[in-house]
């Protein structure tokens, strides 16, 4: 980098300088925040006999202005006699910009091409000139950390858009990642704009979509001809592997069964297998039927379990059925708000993997009108099957990217008090077990606080949006251990789009503004408009029926029973 | 302390008696509504080691701050320094200075920089043409302990420089310190502008010499005895009361003395033969103490008689300013030039660790005792004596 000379001089560093972090005055109206410097320095060689020229690199963390020469006891006096302070002899022209500054590490500065980044062990020199690198050199810089490695590009650095910043496709797919956002905050954006480029990369990808976020993905397929993006609605399928995750469904769905109801729907399930390819709903009916049989013939009190239990068990599994019907026309109900869309049954994951996880091909499973414990065990239910085929190395499936919206829904904390819920155990399983057989994660969530620590902590690469939570912001620095302070404080002051990214992705953390797909957004409408519904709506045809039904059911209750009616 | 409380309530007494105690009206608005557009300058040095030298660490840095009152224009403030490196002041006539010849680093030190003051007012009432200009610092010190034999000269260049349009060309003994510093007073006691110097903390022998001119005046004036005025003399003595002691518990609020004009110099037994006629002829300033606020210490304010502003106009002022930094109680324009002055903050802190570290193993390689012992007093200094204010306990 012979040009070195040429950078712009835009301060001078100040006060202590150590080997990680430095501050100085900025020249006025000369870099921001999130800006990359560098600065020219020496350092010894290995056997300290020499000098070697380095450039020392470091991103702005925080500016603070100040008037150096105004006393804060003058603001007092000031303000008690009402004075302004240009009548006084104070002084107002005297502001100045200091700038702190994280080291990143070193290059050689007579280096040229991609750059190698080191980590700087020796002091930057206080009262050094800081410089303000050109363009091209950062971006050398930064490819200089993806060498080898497939790039995702995603952004540009937020203070900075003439320069890219890229992610590491292998270390995002197999090392799982995380982008955290308050709503709003442009999470389903970074996570389109990351999906579009492994989409390019021909990559399998599985998205659990609990909002129809990614439906545009479908909507816009042919902006990738060589892609097939499906379109799935859950069909929960049982096998024999996933009796546990349905009893703990059934016993969740019917919480209130005692000991002894328990036991006995367990003793039931037990006897009946479930067959291939038979539905959840299926099954449960199925299991109802065996009730219903030992109820017949099992005369009052004789079998190893009561009457009332079993009836009680009935009831309980009637009503898991009823429900779960519910919810799957819910489903449908969503589905058919947009006729346009065209949905398949998701194909059973024992016996078809390959249906869901394939190279180009992206797998979107709409969960709408599922609740989120039945949405948990959808998950749960399908990932286990696609990790198991993973696990066997079979080479049934290819290696994929599942993408987990509302993960705070699927990995909950345990201080939500809600560790069974069934998605739990698979999911970190996968995030601990799947970099071996390429099952990687993508979670992302409004509410970072309330997912569970250990697995969030598993992710290697981190996008932090805005968040302004403070619970959320504490418990993101507590997560990511690389986060400086000064970038937690910058956390709730980001605009969409705008956010930190850190860990095994990049080089090193960057400020980054996401790139905004715009052609990737659902046709339908984004915001919910309910402005214009509620100025176009109506009441429905049957209204007045159900008022006057209403009317006359308000006069029924004032019969008592047993007494004789009184004129009133 | 009832010696101290009954000195201070009888001089209390007398000098409201005689007229001498003066108060200045505090009302910032009508304060500073009457300095409005005046050109209002400060001046302050700072001494500080810079690394680059060899065995002479000195720099004096001069600042200087100019400020319009009232004024809403980018030309309301001007800022400016000056920096001069000690040992190039002096004709070392080829030899450092601290290698060989006189070898009181201190004085040479002190007396730079008490010329590089002045230079600095002169230089500011030349080039900003203001109505006032306040040093930080005594408008003019006891000068005798510079007159010696071989006290070096300024290089005339020097001498030059530190006397603003001063005239001819200066040499030997009319280059040296008491010369050069004489001619800059003369220059400054004619200035049009009201020129001053205010010292915070000061230090006095005892009795003070602004007591000891009062009770002197008072004597006179037929307000005591000459048996009452020794007693009294004897007792300060006895009780090492110095000015700032006594005059913090004659003072109140706002109030000050009338002026004294003092002759600063000392008693003629302790000035040099040789230059007696030179010191003899030294301007006296108009001294006194003012108390800008109840709870602070009263400050010393010198100044000569001449400029558009009278002495009371001129107290008023400094009490505004002074109440404008009410813990400290200083003329708040003093604390921006003596920051501005001051080598940067982060000079002060942690850097002044590894500096000074350097600065003793060059002091110690010099093998000047001198140097040495000033050395020693810079690592052990804390962050406010770091620069090196010149004591004023000569004064
Ligand atoms: N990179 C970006 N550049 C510009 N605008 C953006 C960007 N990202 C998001 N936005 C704006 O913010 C809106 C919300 O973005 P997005 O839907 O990604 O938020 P979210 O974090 O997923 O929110 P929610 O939690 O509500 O789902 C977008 O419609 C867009 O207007
Ligand atoms: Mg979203």
């Amino acid at each position: 980098m012979e040009s070195l000379s040429t950078w712009d001089s835009i301060g001078t560093i100040v006060g202590d300088a150590s080997t990680s972090e430095f501050s100085f005055i900025l020249k006025s109206f000369r870099s921001r925040v999130g800006d990359l410097v560098a600065v020219p320095m020496e350092i010894p060689n290995e056997d300290y006999t020499d000098r070697s020229n380095i450039i020392a690199w470091g991103r702005i963390t925080s500016i603070d202005r100040y008037n150096p020469f105004f006393p804060y006891e003058a603001a007092q006096e000031l303000a008690n006699e009402s004075i302004s302070l240009v009548d006084t002899v104070l002084s107002n022209s005297r502001d100045q910009l200091q700038a702190r500054v994280l080291v990143l590490g070193f290059t050689w500065a007579e280096e040229t091409g991609r750059l190698d980044l080191f980590p700087l062990t020796y002091p930057i020199p206080p009262a050094a000139d800081v410089r303000y690198p050109p363009a091209e050199a950062i971006r050398e810089l930064l490819a200089g950390g993806l060498e080898g490695q497939t790039q995702l590009p995603i952004g540009t650095l937020i203070a900075r858009s003439d320069v890219p910043v890229a992610i590491s496709a292998e270390r995002v797919v197999a090392r799982h990642m995380a982008i955290l956002a308050m709503t709003g905050g442009g999470k389903a954006v970074a996570a389109r704009r990351i999906l579009r480029e492994l989409i390019d990369q021909g990559y399998p990808l599985v998205i659990f979509d609990p909002h129809g976020d990614y439906i545009g993905l479908w909507e816009k397929r042919d902006l990738f001809p060589d892609t097939q993006v499906r379109l799935f609605y859950p069909h929960l399928v049982m096998a024999e592997e996933n009796r546990a995750i349905v009893e703990t469904l059934i016993a969740k769905m019917t919480e209130g069964l005692t000991e002894p109801q328990f036991e006995f729907m367990h003793a039931v399930m037990a006897q009946e297998a479930p067959e291939a390819g038979e539905s959840v709903i299926g099954y449960i009916r199925r299991l109802l039927g065996h009730v219903e049989r030992q109820i017949g013939s099992q005369s009052a009190n004789s079998g190893p379990h009561r009457r009332p239990t079993m009836l009680a068990t009935r009831r309980a599994l009637n009503l898991v059925v009823a429900q779960l019907a519910k919810m799957e026309s819910s489903n449908k109900r969503l589905r058919q708000l947009h006729p346009s869309l065209k949905f398949e049954q998701l194909p059973d994951p024992h016996e078809q993997p390959e249906e869901i996880v394939a190279p180009s091909q992206v797998s979107i499973l709409y969960l709408g009108g599922y609740d989120h414990l039945t949405q948990s065990t959808i998950v749960s239910l399908l990932m286990e099957a696609l990790f198991a085929h993973r696990a066997e190395l079979s080479d049934r499936i290819a290696p994929f990217l599942s993408v987990v919206e509302e993960a705070h829904n699927f990995i909950p904390s345990g201080r939500e008090g809600t560790d069974d819920t069934p998605s739990l155990a698979t999911l970190r399983k996968v995030v601990t077990e799947g970099r071996k057989f390429g099952v990687g994660l993508m979670l992302v969530t409004q509410r970072p606080s309330r997912v569970d620590e250990t697995i969030l902590a598993q992710c290697n690469s981190f996008l932090v949006l805005r968040l302004v939570n403070p619970k959320d912001q504490a418990f993101v620095r507590s997560v990511m251990e690389n986060l400086s302070e000064s970038d937690a404080r910058m956390l709730p002051g980001f605009g969409p789009g705008q956010g930190l990214i850190s860990g095994q992705a990049v080089r090193f953390p960057l400020l980054v503004r996401i790139k905004f797909d715009k052609d990737l957004l659902s046709s339908r409408t984004q915001d919910e408009d309910f402005i214009r519904q509620a100025a176009q709506w109506k009441p429905d045809g049957k209204a007045n029926v159900r008022k006057r039904v209403a009317a006359a059911a308000d006069k029924l209750t004032r019969f008592k029973r047993g007494k004789r009616r009184k004129p009133n | 302390m009832d010696v101290l409380d009954t000195l201070a309530d009888t001089l209390r007494q007398t000098l409201m008696e005689a007229g001498k105690l003066q108060k200045v009206h505090v009302d910032h608005r009508a304060t500073w509504q009457k300095f409005q557009g005046h050109k209002i300058g400060f001046v302050d040095g700072g001494v500080a080691n810079v690394t680059s030298l060899g065995s002479a660490p000195l720099a004096i840095r001069v600042g200087s701050y100019v400020v319009t009152p009232g004024g809403r224009s980018q030309q309301r403030e001007r800022f400016a320094f000056d920096v001069q490196l000690v040992d190039e002041l002096y004709d070392s006539a080829g030899t450092g200075v601290y290698e060989e010849g006189f070898d009181d680093v201190m004085k040479l030190r002190d007396a730079a920089r008490y010329c590089c003051e002045a230079a600095g007012a002169l230089a500011m009432l030349q080039s900003e043409k203001p109505s006032m200009c306040i040093l930080h610092g005594p408008l003019v010190i006891p000068v005798s302990p510079y007159a010696l034999e071989d006290f070096p000269s300024f290089t005339s260049s020097t001498a030059q420089k530190l006397l603003p349009g001063g005239g001819k060309r200066r040499e030997g003994r009319a280059a040296q310190f008491v010369s050069v510093y004489r001619e800059q007073l003369r220059m400054l006691e004619q200035a049009t502008a009201t020129v001053c110097g205010v010292v915070e903390r000061p230090t006095s022998a005892t009795p003070g010499i602004l007591t000891m001119a009062l009770l002197e005046q008072l004597k006179a004036d037929g307000y005591l005895d000459g048996t009452s005025m020794r007693t009294m003399f004897q007792k300060l003595r006895e009780y090492r009361i110095t000015d700032p002691i006594l005059l913090e518990c004659v003072l109140d609020e706002a109030e000050y003395i009338a002026p004294v004009a003092l002759d600063k110099q000392g008693p003629d037994n302790k000035i040099p033969t040789s230059w007696a006629m030179d010191i003899k002829g030294f301007p006296r300033p108009l001294t006194t103490y003012v108390k800008p606020h109840a709870e602070t210490m009263p400050i010393r304010v010198e100044a000569f008689r001449t400029g558009p502003f009278d002495f009371s106009e001129l107290l008023q002022l400094i009490v505004h300013m002074s109440r404008l930094l009410p813990r400290y109680s200083f003329p708040v324009g003093l604390d921006i030039v003596d920051k501005h002055a001051k080598v940067p903050e982060w000079m002060s802190r942690q850097m002044n660790v590894m500096l000074t570290a350097q600065l003793m193993r060059r002091a110690m390689d010099s093998g000047n005792p001198a140097v040495i012992r000033m050395a020693r007093r810079i690592v052990s200094a804390n962050t406010r004596d770091w620069l090196f204010r010149p004591d004023f306990r000569r004064s």
